[in-house]
């Protein structure tokens, strides 16, 4: 036994790329996947921002009036009309901006969110993940957010920029001098502040790791439920979930306390600001040079554009904040650079997005010989793995993998189909080297059933089809041969009984046949089972084997082919991990893995006769089923023998 | 006075759940009371600095005065950013504290909650509602409530300062502040409905997406990629659409707030210029008005904020006290809970019947005696019910009918932890936490010395093991227990038994990933493990079962043959002879 630590902390390094795509450029690549969008939305907006400066023209007019400064013909009735026109404007833009928005950055936070999904669905489905699930969901929530906000910020930026233009304008106009003494300790502390803001990052980073943590320790623990509960470890539980807590606590506190600094500084701008004004008006007033109206205009412009200029600054905060959103992201790509978050693709936000496109069995998907050689894969951490092996598998063969536990048979498995990335060997299909065995290592070439297979929170048959046409589909075959005949009568909705984690709990042995049902019913070349064994027992597992070679009978005599491509006619070849009899004696050739190296190679009789590692596991097994004896003799004529095998491996335990 | 969206019993359970969660942290709640009452006095100071300053500018002044008022304006208005900053730090502090307080006790109440209630929660699903629900409700669990009474004084104030300078003023604003207050109550109760709706397509979507996530492998395999991608982006078009309504609806109040302050801007200065022409005013006491409308704005705008945390929070809250007020179905022994004696127990089903559902029994009329010490093997198909029984033992349900006693004290009499504490349970599926490898064995019992850990690690044969691991017992774990086989994570699920010392131990198809070779370095251990204490093996193959006393068959969840193994085993035609016998066929005939 060996090492088992944590993968999650290899990839918790930040910024593994060197030179990641800037925020900047990724909100400006969002945007650019809906322009049209971004225009209206920034439109909308800006409409929104500068039309408060409207309110405040009209009024310094009613000031003016009252103080005589006005130009005649503007009645108080008229200027009362005109704060009613730009309010209704307001609203409506408004109204618009609310609704382009929500759709702009919820396409935008889908494509990110497809464009990582899809990569994580591409990757070796069985590799160490770089975090947790929890903290990998949390990242499609809250990451995601981040950089959507980011971009939908930049739409900001342009109302924000139209009204400090158009302020700085109108004050000019009335009076340069003060508008520029004003204007000038604004800017330098709005830039102070920014550059401050960084500092935020590096508390508001730990606020988000903390965070993480509470979010993936809830959902370890609910999923670990019944071995709390039996274990009453529940107060522990939360004694470490309060732990975990406690340290979100403070370093969000932090992160308040930074941020709220930097509000007194720039409510001290505003203020500072008044009061030079009012410094600066004292004579100018006094002169009749400086209306009330132009104090009460002033003062209003000074407040929205600190509010402006604030704005500005949390725009800059988020694309600080999207930067870590970025590396986490892309650290979920595994090996992408992150400009591959920002890639346009279909994103379906209007309408029902379509079927993704079969995969057509074609002449290569037929399987004459499937082989692999040096195949090598090793645990990062652990070092445990496989190392150096090699097999073939020829049509129709019944190949079986066995060792003792932790030899790698798993691993070995997982390899061949492409779910673990390989770090040395090839693997050929039909003599023809494959550059991307996960690829092509699928349905309808192979369907793989793994050691604790898992089903999904929906309808029976959905996960058993996962996007199969039903039409090209023969669930209740594929039903009877797993032996799941049984338990789909007692299923109350048959084939629609929502299962999964949020439906009916299905069984150990359950799940595993419905896993086999899941691969049967794709067809396949080649039929991989990771130790069926360890959820069935015996005898239905023996019926299982019996039922599939069976049906590969009934196969050559139908043709069967409801997809109308090449029908496969005889029986698919199957690699099998177990260390049971009944499969070891059916197996025309059998794999002995230990310590993650091939031990010895051949049939069972060989095997029995030359290595000793195979006689001890074939003792070990004493009384699991029939008894040792019965030897190699059973193994031999596939498929029509299959039944006999059984039984002539039965009767020689008695 | 904001608390009117939500039904009343609803604003009462708010009430309730905020103050349970406050009044820890009174003393801090205190100070942030005197230090935003202090804001709200300087606050209110300003306009009528700012009047003097335009009346002093407008008569002629002495420009040093004028310089002085600009002055005191500077101090009065930078105390008051600095009040406001101590108030947020301070009210987030708070909200934390409340905030994490509520968090772990609705986890802890969540993780008592029966396992009925489990079943139909997705890990994903329970994040939505321990984290997401909680941090929506932590507007309202802070200095909510301080921040509302806040408000409400520094609108008396100002409505009050108003009438000072002249009461049709404070009249007209009274009047305008009372029917902004009432109208928005109206407006806030427009989107409520729609927020729940949005959170709850969040949570579906989340939880879809922790599924697949967790599931790449099979999707891989299966080659249904394509398919996940489909769905998923139907589930984000449906959630979009549901939250750009509720969005379009968040913005009611807004929308009401703009009309409030072009009404507000047209009374102030309507009334302003009609008393001013009336030349019952200055036009420094006009500009005084018209600030103190732009003063009203915060508290009126902030209310409405505070409105809209509301409505958020409402979707929370009543998830969250939905999940407060569901009780676990099996009850506590009404009394005093019997007491389960030391040592091994005896095991005995009376009659039990059980289904998940009531009219789909899973076991029927089973009964069994195991005296204490013994060792049950537990033989029977797929699905037959053996894992039901092991659940029943814990009282992870209770059965529909029959009585099952532990130690002769009836499970439901028992203190449902108490009666676990003495039950031990080895599954085939070995859940590990992103925590220590001793955090993993102990399950976050640190009262665990390590010398025990390393003992029961050392008994178990598996210190070389240990010595391969970088930092021993600290040695991270990853959640999946990726990296770790099957047969490694199991040896971990037997270790978390040892160290629990139960007086019965189940052990649920405990052997079936072990290869043979594995199964003998634990052998040694199971063995010690059953001394002194009851055993029930549960398992499909008859060589697992080779240690027990006593042997029951289980098919279709009923007695099929119950016996001392010796007997069953002299007795030719019994089935448990005629499974060793004649193997696999006869079963499946």
């Amino acid at each position: 036994m060996s090492a088992i630590r944590s993968h999650a902390i290899d990839f918790d390094r930040p910024g593994d790329e060197a030179r990641p795509m800037s925020t900047w450029t990724i909100a400006a690549r969002l945007s650019m996947f809906r322009p049209g969008m971004w225009v209206a939305n920034s439109v909308a907006w800006g409409m929104v921002w500068t039309l408060n400066l409207g309110v405040g023209y009209v009024i310094r007019l009613v000031f003016d009036r009252l103080t005589g400064q006005a130009p005649v013909g503007l009645t108080i009735p008229t200027l009362v009309a005109m704060l009613v026109g730009v309010a209704l404007v307001r609203v409506s833009a408004i109204i618009v901006g609310v609704i382009i928005n929500t759709t702009f950055l919820d396409t935008v936070r889908a494509l990110l969110r497809v464009n990582v999904l899809t990569r994580i669905l591409e990757r070796p489905g069985a590799a160490p993940k770089p975090e947790s699930t929890g903290k990998t969901v949390s990242r499609f929530r809250d990451d995601v957010d981040d950089i959507g906000w980011a971009t939908e910020w930049t739409v900001d930026l342009v109302g924000m920029f139209a009204l400090m233009l158009t302020a700085l304008v109108i004050m000019a106009r009335i009076d340069a001098q003060i508008t520029a003494v004003v204007f000038a300790p604004l800017l330098i502390v709005a830039f102070i502040v920014n550059v401050l803001r960084s500092k935020l990052e590096h508390y508001r980073l730990q606020s988000r790791t903390a965070s993480a943590k509470v979010v993936g320790f809830v959902a370890e623990s609910f999923g670990a439920i019944q071995a709390i509960k039996v274990a009453t470890a529940e107060d522990d539980v939360i004694d470490h979930f309060d732990g975990l807590n406690e340290v979100r606590r403070v370093t969000a506190l932090k992160d308040t306390l930074l941020s709220s600094m930097l509000n007194v500084l720039f409510g001290s701008v505003f203020n500072i600001g008044t009061g030079l004004i009012l410094l600066m008006a004292a004579t100018r007033m006094q002169a009749g040079a400086f209306s009330v109206g132009d104090f009460a205009l002033f003062v209003l412009y000074l407040g929205l554009v600190t509010d402006a200029t604030f704005a500005f600054g949390n725009v800059m905060a988020r694309h600080k904040q999207a930067a870590v959103a970025r590396d986490r992201l892309t650290r979920l790509l595994d090996g992408l650079p992150s400009s591959a978050l920002v890639q346009h693709r279909p994103v379906y936000m209007s309408g029902p997005a379509p079927a993704p496109p079969r995969r057509v069995r074609t002449a290569q998907d037929r399987l004459e010989v499937l082989e692999a050689r040096d195949l090598t894969w090793r645990y990062p951490d652990s070092g445990r793995g496989i190392e150096g092996v090699s097999l073939r598998i020829p049509r129709g063969g019944f190949v079986v993998v066995t060792g003792r536990v932790g030899s790698g048979k798993t691993t070995l498995v997982r390899a061949l189909l492409g779910l673990l990335p390989l770090q040395r060997g090839e693997i050929l299909w039909n003599g023809q080297i494959l550059d991307a065995p996960a690829e092509v290592l699928t349905p309808p070439r192979c369907a793989y059933a793994g050691q604790v297979p898992r089903l999904f929170s929906d309808t029976l048959r959905d996960n058993l089809l996962m996007g199969v046409p039903e039409a090209e589909a023969d669930l209740d075959r594929a039903l009877h041969t797993a032996v799941f005949g049984r338990d789909l009568a007692a299923l109350e909705d048959g084939l629609d009984t929502l299962i999964g984690p949020r439906g009916v709990k299905l069984s150990g042995g359950q799940l595993q046949r419905a896993a086999a049902a899941r691969a049967l019913v794709r067809e396949p070349e080649l039929l991989v089972f990771d130790d069926l064994s360890s959820a069935l027992d015996v005898e239905t597992e023996a019926t299982l084997w019996e039922r599939l070679f069976d049906r590969s009978r009934e196969d050559s005599a139908e043709a069967f082919s409801a997809d109308g491509l090449p029908p496969r006619t005889d029986a698919p070849a199957c690699l099998v991990v177990s260390h049971r009899h009944t499969a070891l004696k059916r197996a025309d050739h059998i794999v002995l893995l230990k310590d993650g190296r091939v031990e010895a190679q051949g049939d069972l009789g060989t095997l029995l006769a030359t290595s000793e590692e195979m006689r001890r596991l074939w003792e070990g097994d004493l009384g699991d089923e029939d008894g040792p004896g019965g030897g190699g003799q059973g193994r031999n004529g596939r498929p029509g023998a299959a039944r006999n095998s059984v039984a002539v491996g039965g009767g020689g335990g008695a | 006075m904001t608390a009117t969206s939500v039904p009343a019993t609803s604003k009462h359970a708010l009430r309730d759940l905020v103050l349970r969660y406050l009044r820890p942290h009174a003393g801090r709640a205190a100070l942030l009371g005197v230090l935003l009452f202090g804001g709200i006095a300087l606050q209110l100071t300003i306009p009528q600095i700012l009047r003097r300053f335009i009346d002093s500018a407008g008569e002629g002044a002495p420009l040093e005065a004028l310089y002085q008022l600009a002055f005191i304006f500077l101090g009065v208005a930078l105390a008051y950013e600095g009040l406001m900053a101590a108030v947020t730090v301070l009210g987030q502090d708070v909200r934390w504290r409340a905030t994490n307080a509520l968090r772990a006790d609705l986890t802890r109440h969540c993780l008592r909650l029966d396992m009925s209630f489990h079943n139909s929660m997705t890990p994903g699903k329970m994040i939505e509602r321990v984290d997401g629900d909680v941090t929506a409700l932590s507007n309202l669990m802070s200095d909510y409530s301080l921040r509302v009474v806040g408000n409400v004084v520094l609108l008396f104030g100002v409505l009050v300062l108003l009438a000072r300078e002249d009461w049709r003023v404070g009249a007209a604003f009274a009047f305008f502040v009372v029917l902004t207050l009432l109208v928005q109550r109206r407006v806030v109760r427009f989107a409520v409905p729609e927020w729940k709706k949005a959170r709850e397509a969040d949570a579906e979507l989340f939880g879809y997406l922790e599924e697949r996530l967790a599931g790449t492998e099979d999707i891989r395999a299966a080659g249904a990629g394509g398919w996940i991608m489909q769905r998923f982006q139907d589930l984000m078009r449906t959630t979009m659409q549901i939250r750009r309504k509720a969005f379009l609806l968040g913005t009611s109040m807004w929308i009401s707030s703009i009309a409030f302050f072009t009404l507000g801007n047209i009374v102030a200065l309507g009334i302003g210029a009609w008393l001013f022409r009336e030349g019952s005013i200055t036009v420094g006491t006009v500009y005084l008005i018209f600030h103190y409308t732009e003063v009203l704005r915060r508290p009126l705008e902030q209310l409405t904020d505070q409105l809209e945390d509301f409505q958020r929070a409402a979707g929370g809250l009543e998830r969250v006290s939905e999940l407060l007020e569901r009780r676990p179905r099996l009850e506590a022994p009404s009394g005093r809970p019997a007491v389960i004696p030391e040592g091994a127990l005896s095991v005995a089903l009376d009659g039990v019947t059980f289904g998940y559902t009531a009219d789909e029994p899973v076991l029927r009329d089973v009964s069994m005696e195991l005296a204490p010490g013994r060792v049950l093997g537990l033989l029977g198909r797929t699905g037959s019910g053996k894992s039901t029984i092991a659940r029943l033992l814990f009282r992870l349900y209770d059965p529909q009918e029959g009585v099952i006693r532990l130690g002769g004290v009836d499970a439901r009499d028992a203190e449902i932890r108490a009666l676990r504490r003495r039950v031990g349970l080895v599954t085939q599926d070995v859940q590990l936490f992103n925590a220590s490898l001793r955090d993993n064995l102990t399950f976050f019992d640190r009262d665990v010395p390590d010398e025990r850990v390393l003992q029961v690690i050392d008994d178990l044969g598996l210190t070389e093991w240990l010595e391969t691991l970088p930092e021993g017992l600290d040695s991270e774990l990853s959640s999946g227990g990726d990296g770790l086989s099957a047969g490694e994570a199991q040896l971990l699920a037997f270790t978390r038994v040892f160290l629990r010392d139960p007086g019965i131990v189940v052990m649920d198809e405990a052997s079936s990933r072990l290869d043979p070779a594995t199964e003998q370095l634990i052998e040694r251990a199971v063995d010690r493990l059953l001394r002194g204490r009851t055993g029930i093996v549960i398992a499909h193959r008859l060589g697992t079962v080779e240690r027990a006393d006593e042997i029951l068959i289980l098919e279709h969840g009923e007695v099929r043959e119950y016996g001392a193994r010796a007997a069953l085993l002299a007795d030719p035609s019994s089935r448990f002879s005629e499974l060793l016998r004649t193997g696999i066929e006869e079963v499946l005939a």
